[in-house]
């Protein structure tokens, strides 16, 4: 089952929760210096390491682009790692949401992700991971700057820990800029998870630690979770300000928006994510009672482009197909 | 790889030097190195200097105390230090922003350390380290590395962050 179907209670504002620990192995370099060979050579040892461990073995020269997006698509991967002209794979654990990169920027990136906040389990699995790995590995280590990363930025605990958010109450009322903001000056950073920067497609955003040296993995996760839980009083708070009375506008968008996801022939992306977040605000709401999270957000992940191609069955679909399978789709889970 | 003067020991300085417009590399013991710089043969840049002569990388050799220490000719400005694992340059690192290799952390660490502190407020790891580096780490406890990084804080009059470090370490001792 994929990570995203497991649900947690609290997906009403947090709806996922991912934490990567970039790793490298000693005695190979970086990147462009890297050879075809030794990353083979990385893959073998730390794909079979892995393997013996339970996780299934995903060749990225084995399989198609198609194939390829879709692990993107479901967060598995990143999208450099899809592009890759070097050898490299990845290694999939789904029952504990575990996916290992190999030979992507760094040698290892493992990663797990859970859905709503649980921020500390998705630390300890990929940490029995790491754990794993160093009984067998010699792992890039220098006790004055922690874990040895391609990029100096990830240098220390090399640990990003983030939750994505649903904060349209917030994006209304026109709070992010503040937020982000105030969340740079403790290290943290917010981004759109859709589109860059405040235009964040569907209302969804990132939040994560910038900095990894000179804090611990602890410090860190506390310091996310104080910011998340600060963030969803003040989305609830706002949230609790809309009400019928005085705002039927934004009630009357809910009912349209439901309205569309259901009953819409063709539906492009944009459109889904406009609506999505239009739909899942009416629930939180208590304006729409027969949608729920779970089928909502497992659309998120479904309906992109290689997605919907897989599920069609085609190595590719084109703009007018790939619009009438996606509103096929949602209209069936809705 | 041997050392290409002596022949004998083993090669752990790597070295590109430009005189006049010709370039030439040299794979080193430290030892030779040393004696050829001496002899005026090899002229070594200063940040590379201050990591080759023994002291820590990361102690208090600033690029302030050595500018101007040498009177380096201007022909040979340009030589520099490769790292002795994947051969980039520091140049190699500054431009792409990105090390070539876990070993470009030690060959640069002088030269980085600015960089660092812009990027995390911080130079040195706290954090989780594999099992056989705990081991080696031996005495040096998280209290110790805090107490460190305190008086690192209190010195660039960083007070947001001794502030904090000064807490942690308080519950920590409240722990203990
Ligand atoms: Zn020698
Ligand atoms: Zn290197």
């Amino acid at each position: 089952m994929a990570w995203y179907n497991k649900t947690q209670k609290s997906n009403d504002i947090v709806l996922s929760s991912r934490v990567r620990l970039a790793r490298n192995l000693e005695g190979y370099p970086f990147g462009g210096r890297l050879s075809g060979e030794q990353a083979t050579e990385i893959i073998d040892k730390v794909g079979g390491l892995l393997e013996a461990s339970g996780f299934e073995k995903i060749d990225f020269f084995a399989i198609s682009p198609t194939e390829a997006g879709a692990l993107y698509e479901k967060h598995y991967v990143s999208r450099e790692f899809v592009g890759k002209k070097t050898p490299h794979a990845l290694m999939l654990n789904e029952t504990c949401g575990l996916a290992v990169m190999l030979c992507e920027e760094d040698h290892v990136r493992i990663q797990c992700l859970m859905s709503g906040l649980a921020l500390e389990e998705a630390y300890k699995n990929a940490v029995a991971v790491d754990d794993r790995l160093d009984g067998e590995l010699a792992i890039a280590y220098s006790d004055t700057l922690g874990y040895l990363t391609h990029c100096p930025t990830n240098l220390g605990t090399a640990m990003r820990a983030s939750v994505m958010m649903f904060l349209p109450a917030l994006t209304m009322a026109g709070r992010i800029p503040a937020l982000m903001n105030r969340l740079s000056k403790i290290g943290l950073t917010i981004r759109g998870f859709y589109g860059e920067g405040t235009e964040a497609g569907g209302s969804l955003y990132q939040i994560s630690n910038q900095i990894t040296l000179g804090i611990t993995e602890e410090q860190t996760l506390q310091k996310l979770s104080d910011a998340v839980k600060q963030i969803t009083e003040s989305e609830n708070e706002l949230r609790a300000l809309i009400t019928p009375e005085k705002n039927p506008k934004i009630i009357d968008r809910i009912c349209r928006a439901e309205g569309i996801l259901r009953h819409a022939y063709l539906l492009s992306s944009d459109e889904f994510l406009t609506y999505y977040s239009d739909v899942r605000l009416g629930i939180a709401l208590g304006v729409l009672e027969s949608i729920t999270y779970k089928d909502l957000d497992s659309l998120l992940f479904e309906v992109m482009p290689c997605g919907l191609a897989l599920s069609e069955g085609k190595a590719d679909l084109d703009e007018r197909e790939r619009d009438r399978a996606r509103a096929r789709r949602v209209k069936e889970t809705l | 790889m041997i050392c290409e003067k002596c022949k004998k020991r083993d090669a752990t300085v790597f070295y590109e030097q430009t005189v006049n417009g010709k370039s030439r590399s040299y794979s080193l013991c430290g030892e030779c190195a040393k004696e050829m710089k001496q002899n005026g043969e090899l002229i070594l840049n200063t940040d590379w200097d201050g990591g080759f002569f023994g002291a820590s990388p990361f102690g208090a050799l600033s690029d302030n105390f050595f500018s101007g220490f040498f009177g380096l000719p201007e022909t040979v400005r340009t030589s520099k230090k490769l790292c002795p694992l994947c051969h980039a340059s520091f140049e190699d690192f500054r431009t792409s922003g990105k090390a070539g290799c876990p070993s470009c952390y030690e060959t640069f660490a002088a030269e980085l350390e600015a960089t660092l502190r812009s990027i995390h407020g911080n130079t040195r790891h706290i954090g989780k380290a594999p099992a056989k580096h705990k081991k080696k780490q031996g005495g040096k406890s998280q209290l110790e590395s805090l107490r460190e990084q305190l008086a690192q804080a209190i010195k660039q009059e960083d007070f947001e962050n001794a502030a904090r470090l000064r807490d942690e370490i308080r519950e920590l001792e409240a722990g203990a």
